[in-house]
């Protein structure tokens, strides 16, 4: 499993045009988190795919439109990712417990969203 | 005074230098079809939104600037796909505008409402839908900058109809265009050092010239690299005539059609140097066999087309202007010389044309042959797709001058080269333009004659007739035991009384006797002419490259 971060500014398209590298090929996105991060947005994504397909999107994605920079993550930096989840349970005082795990900085936007410190 | 958007539209284009579109009107575009009724801007009717793409490319082709096309939503946006998708290919900075249906209805299935941006968003560099009128000049802006810069290539505007209708009280005309994480990326360091030494330790050194030459302005400096060089020389079909053929050192098209001169010499050189091409398969046949001994430096001004095929040893990222020009600034005067290495590769024996003699019919290859000696020097020509294309790009590889024949290279399209004179013969008036097409692909944008003969073009229209999908049955001849499947066009109807109809002279060619005189009057006829070439059904291109197989096991010739 491969885990890549692209960084990229949300002008109209962006966010397509860098999963489209992906399934343009056949390759079918296991997962992906994305998130506003400063300026830019980043996107997650994890993919099944040879070494070398992911140089030649990492190639693609470089000179997309939008796309600022991209990291391919470690190897078991992205074997992590694939064990990452959302689970949602309600508290018996009423409270709703979410719990999370994947991408650290995808996960700290959605918490400020849902309004956790 | 307040603006509509449809105004705003092409005061845009006006401010862009753009004289002239090609286009189609319709339900969701009308209110910019309004705008133009008083506009300077030249509309140009075609008679199918796909002719508008093909016009829109040639015109740029040549030119060297944003081919514009309009087109309504639903229909007449999906007509654009094809285009759209040839533009990408060949990184042609074509400006699509569709109308869209008004904002309210969108995503309800409206009438002639389609996700056209959705649709287009792979073969385009960028497009969008413009949800807010104010935000047309921006958007405009950037579209024009991104089809033009870095590697060109199509964009789409979508314009909701009532975003052409509404009127807004101020705007402007951005002078400075920025578009977030695009052309970003620093520039590296330029070995050129190390491509010095790589040359310098060369035994065999091949250089091979494509598009980016051109479309970068470097035809000039190209040509002073490789003057200064010396070093055997081959170009792709959109690099032809980037290096004139008295070019001691040119070798000829490289790839499934090229010269046995060009494919030898690659695969037997130890360094491949490529200008401005990013290797596409025609060009290279099997990867694994591609100059194989050689280690690749290539120039180019996309990261993305770098190691597609194989490893480059050195890459070049950048403008191939600039790049090439300050690589010929730091070349040594004590330089090696391969004049030897030259000779051998052009010892190689290029096989002549062998056909079938004694069949009464013109040969393909010899009118061609004789149509690109008695154009005029600086004709422009289009060639559609198919056998015809690639005999007309063989003849078109001593062309002196890098815009002056235009094909469809990567997509391949049939039916491009008739609206593409249309475009052509718009951007220069005043030169002979030449369409050679196939019967197959002619029938493809055959409406265009309405085009050329109502805007009084003077295009020549020539009709390699075989009465067959010529390359196809090729394919299926050599590689598919002659099961011809669906390639015979025996019905074809009389292409003469066709554009006769149209208003457009038309002569008959079917017989070898007196070509010349043919072909003379052909070329010298005032206005929009015509002639059909009734060629032997089984002629066959050669050199020939079988898919997937290396360069050097071509094809020569004829088995007669």
């Amino acid at each position: 499993m491969h885990g890549i971060a692209i960084y990229f500014f949300n002008i109209p398209g962006a966010m397509m045009r860098v999963l489209n590298c992906f399934t343009r090929r056949g390759l079918i996105i296991q997962a992906v988190w994305c998130a506003p991060l400063g300026d830019r947005h980043r996107a997650t994504v994890l993919v099944e795919a040879k070494a070398i397909t992911v140089e030649q999107i990492v190639r693609e994605l470089k000179s997309t439109v939008g796309v600022d920079s991209v990291q391919v993550l470690e190897k078991p930096q992205a074997e992590q990712l694939t064990q990452s989840h959302a689970e949602v349970t309600n508290g018996t005082n009423g409270s709703t417990v979410v719990k999370l795990s994947g991408p650290a900085e995808e996960n700290r936007y959605l918490l400020e969203w849902l309004g956790a410190k | 005074m307040p603006t509509t958007g449809a105004e705003i539209v092409l005061e845009c284009l006006r401010k862009e230098g753009v004289e002239i579109v090609f286009g189609y009107p319709g339900g969701a575009n009308i209110p910019l079809y309004d705008a133009l009724f008083n506009s300077p801007i030249r509309h140009i009717l075609t008679r199918h939104e796909q002719g508008a793409t093909f016009a829109a490319q040639g015109y740029s082709r040549v030119s060297g600037r944003h081919g514009v096309c309009l087109a309504t939503s639903g229909p007449g946006a999906t007509n654009l796909v094809t285009g759209i998708a040839d533009a990408k290919m060949d990184g042609i900075p074509l400006v699509c505008i569709t109308g869209q249906v008004r904002r309210p209805v969108i995503g309800t299935d409206a009438f002639q409402e389609t996700d056209v941006v959705g649709m287009t968003l792979p073969i385009t560099k960028f497009n969008c839908v413009v949800m807010k009128t104010e935000e047309l000049p921006r958007l405009i802006a950037q579209s024009f900058y991104i089809a033009r810069s870095g590697r060109p290539g199509p964009v789409l505007i979508d314009i909701p109809v009532d975003v052409l209708k509404e009127k807004v009280d101020e705007w402007e005309y951005p002078e400075h265009v920025e578009v977030p994480g695009y052309l970003h990326q620093s520039k590296q360091t330029l070995q050129f050092d190390r491509l010095i030494e790589m040359l310098q330790a060369s035994q065999r050194p091949v250089a091979l010239v494509g598009a980016g030459a051109k479309w970068s302005g470097a035809t000039k400096i190209v040509r002073e690299l490789l003057d200064r060089m010396h070093v055997p020389t081959v170009q792709t079909v959109h690099g032809l005539g980037t290096i004139p053929e008295e070019r001691p050192y040119y070798l000829g098209m490289v790839g499934m059609h090229g010269t046995k001169q060009a494919n030898i010499a690659i695969s037997h050189s130890d360094l491949l140097i490529v200008l401005g091409a990013r290797l596409d398969d025609r060009v290279t046949g099997d990867p694994a066999h591609f100059a194989k001994h050689a280690k690749i430096v290539q120039f180019e001004i996309d990261p993305a087309q770098l190691d597609r095929v194989r490893p480059v040893e050195l890459p070049i990222v950048g403008d191939l202007k600039e790049t090439a020009e300050e690589f010929l600034s730091v070349i040594p005067p004590t330089l090696k010389n391969w004049n030897g290495w030259t000779e051998e590769c052009k010892s190689v024996h290029n096989p002549p044309t062998k056909e079938k003699a004694g069949t009464g019919k013109p040969s393909p290859t010899k009118v061609l042959e004789m149509l690109f000696s008695m154009m005029d020097p600086d004709a422009l020509v289009a060639a559609d797709v198919g056998q015809h294309q690639m005999w007309a790009a063989q003849r078109a590889s001593g062309i002196d001058h890098p815009r002056q024949f235009v094909t469809t290279g990567g997509l391949g399209t049939m039916g491009f080269a008739l609206p593409a004179t249309v475009g052509m013969q718009l951007a220069f008036p005043h030169r002979q333009v030449i369409c050679v097409s196939g019967d197959g692909g002619f029938q493809m944008n055959i409406q265009e004659l309405a085009t050329i003969q109502r805007y009084s073009l003077p295009v020549k229209i020539m009709i390699i007739d075989n009465k067959y999908l010529g390359m196809v049955r090729q394919w299926q001849q050599l590689f598919w035991d002659r099961r011809y499947s669906e390639v015979d066009l025996y019905d074809n109807p009389d292409f003469v009384k066709i554009a006769e109809a149209y208003g457009i002279t038309s002569k008959l060619m079917n017989t070898d006797a007196d070509m010349e005189g043919q072909l003379k009057e052909f070329l010298s006829a005032p206005g929009a002419a015509q002639l059909v070439v009734e060629c032997p059904a089984e002629a066959n291109v050669y050199p020939m490259v079988p898919a997937g197989a290396a360069l050097t096991d071509m094809l020569l010739e004829e088995k007669i």
